[in-house]
């Protein structure tokens, strides 16, 4: 599969090569297909079920919509519970991805730029809480949350979704900015500048690309949350994301919500694909960089 | 009054200086005190810890009984429900006749042993003991009787263990009283004019100020709403006045913090080493990170560690009781047997329609059937009997291997859990490894490629198991029916969710589509850093693809491989959203059984053991996982 190895390939008769060649081909383009089929039809399908009506789904399963129509947008973008649901969702997830870079931020500038007693410890400690199974608290954070007053509000969620965004936020921010050369910090610190100032003037602006590819990592895994806000905004219909309404969804008419369902789950993902899209290198330079949970 | 300014520093601090230090070495004295204070105000003014030291308000089930014995008719106790009780909860009204308590009647007792037996608050802790039941007459309009009985749980203290831990435990209150004597210490330092104190001074104003601001906030909004939830209007008045107490606070500090920075280099002395110095920056960072992990992550996993020791339920009327291990034990516990198989009229093993061996019960079966038999109602409500988790076919005789449970559905979570775990991290590294071997060679429209692996990825988990529960209905309306009746594989329609269907492996192949691009865009990641001559110098000494691929990608991948497999059994070993969405309660993950213990049976203590248990297990594979991190970055 690899291209330059064949530079080397022992046969010397030309014609046998040139076929062998052609198949090879042939063959890696059929897997390339293949993959591209496997990674994206699911999604086309659903793009496909959301212009037929409910009906027409329940009838029989067609690749291509007979007479494409837009009833189920039509539906969804003039229902206030499901607009509201959006709106929450955007909420939620901003609040929770600023509160994390910034919070993030300052850990990740200690542990990646300062020799300190107890890095070590703080810094896997973050790498172990990336890990943090949310489940496991659930009961405990139940209780908390009913302490605080906020249960089946979105505040609820404001409060426990750094549970899975701080960790891995700082965990990323602390690679890249160890990343960074070490000159830059002692070039400041000669010219009289505090740690502080050359924390916020220089070193942030630096790493504005990291802090917008973790951003977008942390916005998309808040956007995603099911657990939590599923248990906590259960009760208040107002307060619900997107995955809870849209796992829960009533539909419109009498019969199975099929089609209307789809249709909400294509305009929840379509934000985040064209993010993801737009910043696709930048993404995939921060997974691997955290090798983190999406 | 004179005070002697000591002689230190880079100039002697003049008598007012003196006297600012002080009052602000005294102003942080005093705020450790108060976090010391403040620790055993909470603890002292607790409802629930009141509760548990003094027994409850309204003791017993909550019923006065009058005693009426009017002209022309027997005599009777009158009911009349105290306010705050469990008796009007109940639906026992004024005027209702007392006819029997517990089954007893009591038209033989006096008015005070009437009144003792509805007060009584100890309980021996047993099951039943908790609830009194009243048997009592309610006058109708017409001058009849119903007759009605009620069974009213008694008010009953948590013993003071209990209170404490689930409203303080441990973490909050360590924290509290360390911050209390670091405070008191930096005091006594700063008194001393030490550099080192009166930086770390300026650091404690620092966040105290912030901490105080968060705090005005949050009483501002909570108390203006009156909590969150509510379409109350918004209460400036109370709001303002709550907020106005965090806010006063603020100029002490603020004042603090700006004299002391100013003064700071000219009157307190002492060196630093620049590690100290670092060090200290370095925390003063670090404070936000750990005081929210503290709160959304230690503190509540302490809180589950506790009531996973309690029979706490949100539901019952009951104080939790602590049981130790006793949840831990239910969950655990398994025995092993052999069973025979039910033969049919040919003497061969009976299959059900759907080809599996039906087996006879087990001996273990009968002795539980037997032992229920002769225990009371009581007692078989408590009683947790082994029943089957599974049985596997031995490959000799007419056998079985049974699995006996005393929760089988949690022995089956964790069965399906492990399953689910292994198959799919297998396929997800398979197929994550031919994706990402066939996006690195070089091709045109490789960048759309690597685009397109990020869809399955970035729909979330909720959504795509809401997208392929379509794709995979399980009659002539799912698309994946239709395409395999189309090719000709199938020739009837699938179930692949039903029980008796291919479940698993329909659940498995969700979680893999969702996860092996990811699984990719981490094996591609290492396959880039491989230097390319090595291929080349294979492929000059002859080395076939498959060969090259044996001893050079794999090799060079295995730290990649290592880091991504345990990554994706932590994602695996919790999964929750797919069997959510997908399956009944029946069959669940470990995750979701949890989630239904509490929050559809509101098992509160029984669900936490399950919590905890999940987190033993995952916390093996996190260190696993650090270690493998940390060797790559050492």
């Amino acid at each position: 599969m690899n291209a330059k190895p064949r530079i080397a390939s022992q046969q010397t008769l030309l014609v046998p090569r040139r076929i062998t060649d052609l198949v090879g081909r042939a063959l890696f383009w059929l897997l390339i297909l293949a993959i591209a089929f496997y990674t994206m039809a699911p999604f086309a399908y659903a793009i496909s079920i959301s212009f037929r009506t409910n009906a027409q789904v329940l009838v029989s399963a067609r690749y291509l919509p007979e007479d494409p129509q837009l009833i189920n947008y039509q539906n969804l973008f003039e229902d206030s519970d499901f607009m509201r649901t959006m709106l929450n969702s955007s909420f939620v997830s901003s609040v929770t991805v600023v509160f994390s870079l910034v919070v993030g931020s300052f850990a990740a500038y200690a542990l990646g730029r300062v020799q300190f007693k107890g890095r070590m410890i703080v810094m896997y400690t973050v790498l172990a809480m990336t890990m943090f199974p949310q489940i496991s608290i659930l009961s405990g954070l139940f209780a908390i949350v009913n302490d605080l007053n906020i249960f089946g509000s979105t505040a609820a969620l404001i409060f426990t979704y750094p549970i899975f965004t701080l960790p891995f936020t700082v965990w990323v921010l602390t690679s890249f900015f160890q990343g960074l050369p070490a000159e830059i910090e002692q070039a400041a610190l000669v010219d009289g500048a505090t740690p502080f100032q050359t924390f916020w003037r220089i070193l942030v602006p630096l790493t504005a690309p990291a802090l917008v590819t973790t951003g977008l990592l942390a916005f998309i895994a808040a956007w995603n949350e099911y657990l939590f806000a599923l248990t906590f905004t259960l009760v208040n219909k107002s307060a619900q994301t997107v995955p809870v309404a849209i796992a829960n969804f009533g539909g419109y008419g009498y019969e199975i919500p099929i089609a209307d369902r789809i249709a909400a789950t294509v305009i929840v993902t379509v934000p985040v694909l064209v993010l993801v899209l737009i910043f696709q290198r930048r993404i995939i330079e921060g997974l691997t960089a955290g090798a983190v949970k999406g | 009054m004179t005070l002697i300014p000591p002689a230190v520093g880079r100039r002697r601090p003049s008598e007012q200086e003196v006297i600012a230090v002080e009052l602000i070495s005294g102003l942080l004295m005093i705020i450790g005190l108060f976090a010391f204070a403040y620790l055993f105000y909470a603890i002292a003014t607790n409802d629930t810890i009141r509760e548990a030291t003094q027994g409850p308000e309204v003791p017993g089930v909550g019923l006065n009984v009058v005693y009426k014995s009017p002209e022309g008719e027997q005599p009777f106790f009158e009911l009349r429900p105290i306010e705050g009780g469990q008796a009007g909860a109940s639906g026992i009204k004024e005027g209702d006749r007392l006819v029997s308590i517990d089954g007893e009647e009591v038209s033989g007792m006096s008015l005070a042993e009437v009144q003792a037996r509805l007060a009584e608050k100890d309980v021996s802790r047993e099951e039943d003991d908790f609830e009194i039941t009243i048997g009592f007459l309610r006058p109708k309009p017409d001058g009849t009787f119903s007759q009605e009985e009620r069974v009213v749980p008694k008010n009953v203290a948590p013993t003071l263990t209990i209170a404490y831990l689930k409203s303080f435990g441990f973490v909050v209150p360590l924290v509290v009283i360390g911050l209390g004597v670091l405070l008191i210490r930096l005091g006594s330092q700063l008194r001393r004019y030490d550099i080192i104190a009166a930086r770390w001074a300026l650091v404690v104003f620092l966040w105290l100020m912030i901490g105080v601001m968060v705090g005005a906030i949050w009483a501002f909004w909570v108390s203006g709403k009156g909590g969150l939830v509510g379409n109350a209007p918004f209460n400036y008045g109370k709001a303002i006045s709550h907020a106005v107490p965090f806010l006063l606070a603020i100029i002490p500090l603020a004042l603090s913090y700006r004299w002391l920075s100013k003064v700071i280099d000219e009157i307190f002395e002492g060196d630093e080493t620049l590690m100290s110095r670092q060090t200290r920056f370095a925390w003063t960072l670090l404070v936000p990170t750990l005081t929210v992990l503290i709160l959304v992550a230690a503190r509540p996993l302490e809180q589950t560690f506790i009531k996973s020791l309690t029979d706490d339920e949100f539901s019952a009327n009951r104080p939790a009781r602590l049981i130790w291990f006793d949840n831990y034990k239910r969950l655990l516990s398994f025995k092993l047997t052999t069973v025979e198989c039910k033969k049919d009229d040919t003497g061969e093993c009976a299959r059900s329609p759907n080809g599996s061996i039906v087996w006879q019960t087990s001996a273990v079966e009968e002795e539980e059937r037997n032992k229920l038999r002769e225990m009371s109602s009581a007692e078989r409500k408590r009683y947790a009997r082994y029943s089957e988790v599974s049985t596997l076919a031995l490959p000799f005789g007419d056998k079985g291997l049974r699995i006996l449970g005393k929760d089988p559905t949690f022995l089956n979570a964790v069965g399906n859990t492990l399953k689910f775990t292994v198959a799919s991290v297998i396929l997800e590294l398979l197929l994550g490894l031919i994706i990402a071997m066939a996006v690195n060679s070089r091709f045109k429209g490789r960048g759309l490629m690597r685009a397109a692996m990020l869809v399955p990825w970035a729909i979330p988990t909720v959504v795509s198991a809401v997208l392929w529960s379509v794709i995979l209905r399980g009659d002539q309306t799912g698309i994946f029916n239709k395409l395999l009746m189309d090719l000709g594989i199938i020739s009837r329609p699938q179930q692949w969710f039903s029980a008796n269907g291919p479940w698993m492996a329909s659940i498995i192949a969700v979680d893999v589509w969702k996860t092996a691009p990811f699984m990719a865009l981490l094996l591609l990641a290492g396959l880039q850093v491989i230097p390319s001559d090595l291929y080349e110098a294979a492929a000059v000494d002859g080395a076939s693809k498959v060969r090259q691929f044996f001893s050079i990608t794999l090799p060079m991948l295995r730290p990649t491989i290592a880091v991504a497999l345990i990554f994706r059994t932590l994602d695996a070993l919790r999964v929750f959203d797919v069997f959510q969405v997908l399956l009944d309660t029946t069959r669940p993950s470990m995750a979701t059984y949890n989630y239904n213990r509490l929050v559809l049976t509101r098992s509160d203590g029984y669900a936490s053991a399950v919590g905890v248990m999940i987190f033993i297990l995952i916390f093996i594979f996190t260190v696993l996982y650090v270690r493998f991190v940390r060797i790559e970055r050492e």
